[in-house]
């Protein structure tokens, strides 16, 4: 039996910590290549004549799609793919995972500390405890605040003031606000390199580069966070999976890093992203026989129906549909709850 | 028969979680020694994972052939499959 190897730890093997992470990588290379052409098409719009026919009109609304596409991207690189790589590192050099992940967030609006900090200090350590700020404000009523007001409030507005306040109170330790203010300067020096490319345009910069920013959290990061754990409450021994929904969507898991499994992830956050599918089987009939919520969809899905749902109930109701192969047989008697364990040994099959 | 060793919710492995580069993890957790998950391999997990990136560029490069309003209502529709589809 072997029980693995502490994962702070480098294998000493080559260049990444599991195999898999080379598409994490791959990922942000892509989009870098991405933001470079768009500036690129940009800057030479007016002298190439396949583009300078469509006048700059054509021009803004090549821009508006590039910050679409990249706003969009940038927000699965953030919210999922430097996600990934905050809980398990990619690379086995500490230095290449440190300067990897400075460049990793900028296009999506964040200093790659603050995000790891939000997601694993917060939100990880205190999940939809009243202290978990990364998440949705409750009503008087208990239910979670419109996805509306949560999308447009968090980012930036909510973050900077949380982060803030964490970085000034000393509650982090003494080297904490230090660490928060040399960080802060590495993120605006990498962030200032588009504006300068771009030539400090008002107008590109506000379309290609802060737009992009924008619908990474507004539109893509927030609704996703808001499906992950609609619905949910504090994980309690009656309910040791209430805590978070799973997506099963096939297409949604190929595209998005498995970020689907996020009962697993919360519960067993250092299981890698390329095995949860895997580690998902072997949960679930447990899965089934407390009550889980797995849903057939993914976050996209899930998102628009329950901004739908701000208005038409029925639309959120559709959110919460559990996945046929997941419904509890009705005839099954409630078993007691499992005492709690800081460690679970996982049985899988050895290939 | 290999075991995962896992990070239970609420514990200091969850909150430790892991060591990216920052110093910000200071407990060593277990690494999964599970065996490769049944996942898509070569060619189809690049373009698989790095789906949106790629359809990014190719659509931004497009471009160049077929103009701006083009990739801006591609870039549209795209937006309204993902929603339904994913």
């Amino acid at each position: 039996m072997n029980m693995g190897t502490p994962a702070g730890r480098s294998s000493g093997k080559g260049l990444f910590a599991h195999p898999e992470d080379l598409h994490c990588v791959l990922f942000q290379l892509f989009l870098v290549a991405g933001f470079a052409l768009a500036f690129t098409m940009w800057n030479v719009w007016d002298s190439v004549p396949s583009l300078a026919s469509y006048g700059h009109a054509g021009r803004n609304a090549f821009a508006v799609a590039a910050a679409m596409l990249l706003g969009w991207s940038s927000g699965i690189n953030v919210g999922v793919n430097f996600h990934n790589h905050s809980h398990r590192k990619v690379f086995n050099a500490a230095w290449m995972n440190r300067w990897f992940g400075r460049f990793w967030t900028v296009s999506g609006g964040w200093p790659a500390y603050y995000w790891e900090h939000s997601h694993v200090t917060v939100h990880h350590a205190h999940l939809l405890e009243s202290v978990d700020w990364t998440l949705p404000k409750r009503k008087a009523n208990g239910e979670w605040e419109s996805i509306y007001v949560y999308a447009l409030a968090h980012w930036p507005f909510r973050y900077v003031a949380h982060l803030w306040d964490d970085a000034v109170s000393g509650r982090y330790g003494a080297k904490f606000g230090r660490k928060m203010a040399v960080e802060f300067a590495w993120f605006v020096a990498i962030w200032m390199i588009p504006p300068v490319v771009l030539g400090f345009d008002p107008l590109a910069v506000a379309l290609l580069w802060l737009l992009p920013q924008w619908l990474a959290n507004v539109a893509v990061m927030a609704p996703g966070m808001y499906a992950q754990h609609a619905g949910c409450s504090v994980k309690t021994a009656d309910a040791p999976f209430g805590h978070s929904n799973t997506f099963v969507n096939r297409f949604f898991n190929l595209t998005m890093f498995n970020i689907g499994y996020h009962i697993e992830h919360h519960d067993h956050p250092s299981v890698h992203w390329s095995e949860l599918p895997r580690f998902h089987e072997t949960m679930k009939a447990r899965y089934i026989d407390a009550g889980a919520r797995v849903l057939p969809i993914g976050y996209y899905r899930g998102g628009q129906l329950l901004c739908r749902g701000e208005w038409v109930s029925s639309q959120r109701d559709l959110f919460f549909v559990q996945h046929a192969d997941y419904v509890r047989p009705s005839n099954v008697v409630e078993a007691p709850a499992a005492p709690e364990r800081s460690v679970v040994d996982v049985p899988v099959r050895a290939s | 028969m290999t075991c995962v060793r896992t990070g239970n919710i609420g514990t200091a492995e969850n909150r430790g979680v892991d060591s990216s580069g920052f110093g910000t993890r200071d407990v060593p957790l277990a690494q999964s020694d599970m065996n490769k998950a049944a996942s898509p391999s070569g060619l189809a997990a690049v373009i698989g994972r790095s789906l949106f990136p790629v359809i990014a560029l190719v659509l931004l490069a497009g471009t160049f052939v077929w103009g701006p309003w083009v990739t801006l209502g591609a870039t549209y529709a795209w937006w309204r499959l993902v929603g339904r589809i994913g």
